[in-house]
């Protein structure tokens, strides 16, 4: 075994000395809880972003191509064989949703029967799959608002009040054929799905897709995001996460202190091993190395327990489901977890460095060791 | 010739006071000899040792061992490591580590590979071949004392240093230990530097010398 490890492990397990483990103990406890404490408030934010980019995406798929023109492309999905790519082409705009004694403005979004069939997941009843050119699927809580129920009457009037021949704003009927449930950024509140082109007034075609498009890349349009489309919401849960995350380090910080002021201990305690060590040919910096060593001994082990505690109550609460939510106010009846390896990666990395600098500032005074001092003074 | 002094001197400053602890040393050991040193207290006799053992170093004068002057040398404690084997008054041991431990010690820095058979040879030698999994706490004083001397002798340096080895012994272990200098010069042909106040310790030098006033004279 390495003699720096060793003895750094010695150091660690002294025999019979109850102040130094106890020191030792409650650095431990803190790294672990902090570790802890990070990677389970992380995996809570991340489970809720998870559900926001899931839900968004029932609704929108991960990518719009906004810039696409139909005219300047008109096949090109239909000639192209992408098949890691799943898309929906669709006409988009704002109308005015009419019912006997109500209105709302609404966004009909007109979709392809094959579309909505197999790129939107609206959980529709009776697994609806096909709709006629005069049926609509509405979000249910906008047939709250109206008081419509499946089979009802609506009509659609163009926000911009499209006129016919006779000078009267077109006005469109529709049967309400299915109503979706989906409260992700209040979507089934304004979102109206349907397959009628014709009341629409231009010819812009938008493309949403799902998939990897990385074979798209080099392709004349743009693509957005889901995060794009919901910058101000997914930036928001971004930035709690750090907040989160900067936060909860204070806890390692605060460990890290109580290591600091336990290698200062440990050190003046065994001063007189120091010394020998130099007396019989171990450099300064490797007398260093076994407080680093010491240190990591305790730190790694706290953050490893830390984190692998807190996986395990992750994959208890996906498995198990034991704390539960109401799904009325937060989409979910579970609290989601999801942890990613990048974010173990950041904790790991910013708690090895805070450990590696609270540790070398107490380690400074054995560069003025004088072992001759030390020893010649016990004589 | 193992080790060569010359004009050696050390001053410490003590407030507006000067301190020539040592003045003008000259001394030249053999391979395989006994060189014993008595002085008063404070007469210089642990710094000098400190000094050839380089845990210190002199104001001027030259110290060469096997021929290469310390001055010379960019990496001094692997010079220290390979070349000089320490045993202080009190034993020194690390309480953490095993007896075992304690004597390979100088080895597992040097990153050399240990012989298990030397070890066990070397335990033997010095009667402990069954202490070797016990703590130096678990010892008596000259035990102690005699693995400190094993660790010196680990690394089969060219000269072991011992400042006062006796002196937290009582007269029987004490005698022990003199013995034990004797067998270890005559078996295996160390060369000791012994700095001493008792008398006994101090006749065993083939040259024996008095530290006075800073100077060195030889008995």
């Amino acid at each position: 075994m390495n003699s720096y490890f060793l003895i750094a492990k010695r150091f660690l397990f002294p025999r019979n000395n109850f102040r130094s483990n106890t020191i030792n103990f409650i650095s431990f406890i803190g790294l672990f809880i902090g570790a802890a404490s990070i990677v389970l408030s992380i995996s809570v934010l991340n489970g809720f972003q998870n559900i926001l980019q899931t839900e968004t995406k029932k609704l929108y798929g991960d990518y719009l191509i906004e810039d696409f023109n139909n005219s300047k492309h008109p096949n090109y999905f239909r000639d192209s064989n992408f098949d890691n790519i799943n898309l929906s082409t669709f006409f988009e705009d704002e109308f005015l949703i009419l019912t006997q004694n109500k209105q709302h403005i609404i966004e009909f979004k007109s979709v392809s029967n094959e579309s909505l069939d197999e790129f939107y997941e609206l959980n529709l009843q009776d697994n609806l799959k096909f709709l006629f050119e005069d049926e609509i699927i509405i979000g249910k809580s906008l047939a709250n608002r109206l008081n419509l129920d499946i089979g009802d009457n609506v009509q659609i009037i163009s926000k911009d009040f499209k006129l016919s021949s006779l000078s009267l704003p077109e006005i469109y009927s529709f049967k309400v054929a299915n109503i979706f449930s989906n409260r992700i950024l209040k979507a089934d509140n304004f979102l109206v799905f349907g397959v009628n082109k014709e009341i629409f007034r231009n010819n812009n075609v938008f493309v949403e897709l799902n998939g990897n498009i990385s074979e798209l890349k080099n392709q004349s349009f743009s693509f957005l995001s889901w995060k794009d489309r919901n910058r101000q919401l997914f930036e928001a849960t971004e930035i709690e996460k750090k907040i989160t995350f900067f936060t909860l380090l204070l806890i390692i910080v605060v460990a890290s202190f109580n290591l600091c002021s336990s290698i200062m201990q440990i050190s003046s305690q065994k001063i007189r091993d120091l010394a020998i060590f130099s007396s019989i040919g171990m450099k300064k910096n490797d007398i260093k190395k076994i407080f680093i060593i010491y240190s990591y001994l305790i730190g790694l082990t706290a953050l490893c327990g830390g984190i692998l505690f807190a996986l395990l109550l992750i994959f208890l609460q996906n498995k198990l489901s034991i704390i539960k939510l109401s799904s009325e106010f937060y989409l979910v009846d579970t609290l989601p977890m999801q942890i990613y390896p990048a974010d173990i990666i950041w904790l790991l990395m910013g708690s090895i460095l805070l450990i590696g600098i609270f540790t070398s500032i107490p380690l400074r005074f054995i560069n003025n060791l004088s072992p001759m001092k030390i020893i010649n003074k016990q004589l | 010739m193992i080790i060569d002094i010359k004009k050696l001197t050390k001053t410490f400053i003590d407030g507006d006071r000067k301190l020539n602890v040592l003045k003008d040393i000259n001394l030249q050991i053999e391979k395989g000899s006994i060189v014993t040193i008595k002085g008063p207290s404070g007469s210089g006799k642990s710094t000098l040792l400190s000094i050839i053992g380089t845990l210190d170093s002199a104001d001027s004068g030259d110290i060469l061992i096997n021929g290469k002057n310390i001055r010379d040398e960019l990496n001094i404690d692997q010079l220290r490591n390979k070349n000089i084997g320490f045993v202080f008054q009190f034993h020194n041991l690390i309480s953490e580590l095993t007896l075992e431990e304690n004597v390979c010690l100088p080895k597992m820095i040097a990153n050399e590979l240990i012989d298990k058979n030397e070890i066990n040879e070397l335990f033997e030698y010095f009667n402990l071949e069954n202490r070797m999994n016990s703590f130096p706490n678990d010892l008596s004083g000259g035990e102690k004392q005699r693995v400190a001397v094993m660790r010196a002798i680990i690394n089969n340096p060219s000269v072991i240093i011992a400042d006062e080895p006796t002196g937290n012994l009582d007269q029987d272990n004490a005698q022990k230990i003199t013995s034990l200098f004797q067998k270890l010069n005559t078996e295996k042909n160390l060369t000791i530097i012994i700095a001493t106040h008792d008398e006994s310790v101090f006749n065993i030098g083939h040259k024996k010398y008095h530290l006075v006033d800073g100077f060195l004279k030889i008995s």
